[in-house]
């Protein structure tokens, strides 16, 4: 069973009612499939229902038409403390601008992310701060973190409560060329690791490093290309290893 | 964790918090001093009008019986806005010289508790002597002494009329023929009535209205043919009100104002107390509007991290909660230290300014007070935060929106 599910799935601004200013098709009659462990780049000009799609799959939105699943969870009908449920349990987000609160710590805003299933584990923050180079960093306070730092923390927070999708939006956006290295290494390593994710962005680097991209314009589906996987990927996905094999298998594909 | 989000939150927050407290602590200190000062008003007006004695008296209306009925004064007793009634019974000198005998009953002395006593209460068999009496009797009416059969306990000054008196609580029923000579007797016997006829025998005297001392007096003086008057205090602003409606109630009766004095005090008192509570009030609704006002300022710098929390699943109503813990911590540490302040403030204008016994213990009208700010603020803060989660779109605001 796909992860992710859209089925016809569109999301209008604006009241139908108004006659001077038609309502905004954000999203029009998408459908979408994801499989457990891809990695989905979305792609497109601003408007065109990138990250309106990203916040209907973490639950931050609810589709105006058609069938939305995710996990299994469909979450069209879910009432806002089911939807607060699905994004603790099933979704991790990473945001272009961090939002890391301020005044606690690298530790403490990991912590956060565990505290909202009323309980904390510090020594499971601190791994997952190590595992993303920040074992040295726990008690900095954000103002004293670079942009990649901080982004970091945002992985980990994301990913302390093991969700099944990852979601990212423009993640290296606000990153210098050396940071978005490391943020990029990161999400790779967590592709490597099986993790799905759906990444939404404007730089051509990161889309080369998923296994797939889709491109939006005007809240449609222009494009949708699966893209060879990297070697080091292959090894560990062997659906797409046999896809490899046959591409090369056949002469001037 | 909880804690930890409170504490980095005000640090960061300190300036609309802290405009937050000090409105807070001005309007609790406002309305607390306004209360305090009020019920520290009310408390001295009620000193003062006890020391004056009765405001109204109840007497036989002219051209009608010479008397009161028997149980006029446990009617008056039930009259709204009766504070304190003591029926009084004379017997007028005698011929042969015997000095007036006033009977009065339990309440008297709480009418008239600035008189000199220099003993104590009567008892059975007891009685009061007057300073005239006293003078003319020698030896007879000093404390210790006898004088017609009964024994004097105590010297009494009035300066009125009473000091020609011997003034002897009754308990029994009219006395009986040998009481009509002015001997007591404590048997509680009842008098045949008559205009010669003694007050009444003396009987143990109860120096508070509970128990069954009271109880008995009422009881006895239900039967007693003869009451000359009923002294009464009032409920000061109603003293009018409370003469209508007493001699609407007993027939043949006139109640007539004593110190109207004492009402016109109370009259201003009330209105003063009003005008307090209104620059309370007026001062209440101001903290309310910059509470509001801080408040909003608050959220509207809260909006990405309270939306940060929603995105990362936790719920409306736990978003609700903690800034609304954050805001009720503050409101109540600001309305205990302005109801202190406020408390402290009553006190000192009341002994300063009015003149007033300046105690700094808390009344009970500025906890009572201090409790209303601090539920109007929380009620307050609460409403403005449930409102702002409940329209917070956490993608939106995510988004820079």
């Amino acid at each position: 069973m796909a992860l992710i599910d859209l089925q016809d799935v569109t999301r209008s601004f604006g009241r139908q009612s108004s006659k001077s200013t038609p309502p905004v098709r954000a999203l029009d009659g998408i459908s979408l499939t994801v499989e457990e462990g891809e990695w989905l780049v979305v792609m497109g000009p601003s408007g065109s229902g990138k990250t309106t799609l990203l916040n209907l799959l973490a639950g931050l939105d609810r589709p105006s038409a058609g069938r939305a699943a995710v996990a299994g969870v469909p979450i069209g009908g879910l009432s806002p403390r089911e939807l607060a449920k699905f994004r603790r349990e099933v979704v991790g987000l990473i945001f272009q601008e961090f939002h890391l609160i301020p005044y606690l710590t690298a530790l403490e805003n990991v912590m956060l992310a565990q505290y909202v299933h009323s309980m904390t584990d510090r020594d499971e923050a601190r791994q997952a701060l190590e595992e993303v180079g920040l074992g040295e960093r726990l008690s900095h306070l954000p103002s004293q973190l670079s942009g990649g730092e901080k982004q970091r923390v945002c992985v980990a927070r994301a990913l302390i409560n093991h969700p099944r999708l990852i979601l990212a939006d423009e993640p290296t956006g606000n990153l210098d060329e050396a940071n978005e290295r490391q943020v990029l290494d990161l999400l790779s390593d967590l592709h490597g690791q099986g993790y799905t994710l759906v990444v939404v962005t404007h730089n051509p680097e990161v889309a080369n490093l998923a296994d797939r991209v889709i491109h939006l314009e005007h809240g449609r589906i222009a494009g949708d290309s699966l893209r060879a996987p990297r070697p080091e990927v292959a090894l560990e996905r062997p659906m797409l290893r046999t896809l490899q094999a046959v591409a090369q298998s056949v002469p001037g594909l | 964790m909880i804690a930890r989000l409170l504490f980095g939150s005000f640090r960061r927050r300190l300036r609309h918090l802290a405009l937050i407290a000090i409105a807070t602590t001005v309007a609790a200190g406002t309305v607390a001093a306004t209360a305090g000062l009020g019920a520290r008003l009310e408390a001295g007006v009620q000193g003062v009008l006890h020391a004056a004695g009765p405001n109204l008296v109840v007497r036989p209306q002219v051209g009608g019986p010479d008397r009161l009925p028997a149980a006029a004064l446990v009617r008056v007793r039930t009259t709204p806005g009766v504070e304190v009634a003591a029926a009084v019974a004379e017997r007028p000198a005698g011929e042969t010289g015997e000095p007036p005998v006033v009977a009065v009953s339990a309440g008297f002395f709480d009418l008239h508790p600035d008189w000199e006593v220099d003993g104590r209460l009567p008892q059975a068999g007891e009685a009061l002597a007057g300073d005239l009496v006293a003078e003319r009797s020698a030896e007879g009416a000093a404390p210790g002494g006898a004088l017609r059969g009964l024994r004097i306990v105590g010297r009494l000054t009035t300066g009125g009329e009473l000091d020609r008196a011997l003034v002897t609580r009754w308990e029994g029923p009219a006395a009986s023929a040998a009481a009509s000579d002015g001997t007591a007797a404590s048997d509680g016997t009842a008098a045949s009535g008559g205009t010669a006829a003694a007050v009444g025998t003396v009987a143990s005297a109860g120096a508070t209205a509970s128990g069954d001392g009271a109880g008995r007096l009422i009881d006895r003086i239900d039967r007693i043919d003869r009451i000359d008057r009923i002294e009464v205090r009032a409920e000061p602003a109603q003293v009018e009100q409370v003469a209508a409606a007493l001699e609407s109630r007993i027939a043949g009766a006139e109640a007539r104002p004593l110190a109207r004095v004492t009402e016109t005090d109370a009259r201003l008192t009330r209105n003063l107390q009003a005008l307090m509570a209104g620059a309370g009030a007026i001062c209440l609704l101001l903290a309310l509007v910059t509470v509001a006002s801080a408040t909003l300022a608050l959220l509207e710098e809260r909006r990405k991290e309270m939306a940060l929390f929603l995105s990362l699943g936790y719920t409306g109503r736990w978003v609700q909660g903690i800034v609304t813990a954050e805001l009720s911590l503050v409101g109540l540490a600001a309305v205990v230290v302005g109801s202190l302040a406020g408390e402290a403030t009553a006190a000192v204008l009341a002994h300063q300014i009015l003149g007033l016994p300046g105690s700094f213990a808390p009344s009970a009208a500025g906890v009572v007070a201090g409790l209303l700010v601090v539920v109007a603020v929380i009620a307050a803060a609460a409403a403005l935060v449930r409102r702002r989660v409940e329209r917070l779109d956490p993608a939106l605001v995510l988004q820079g929106n």
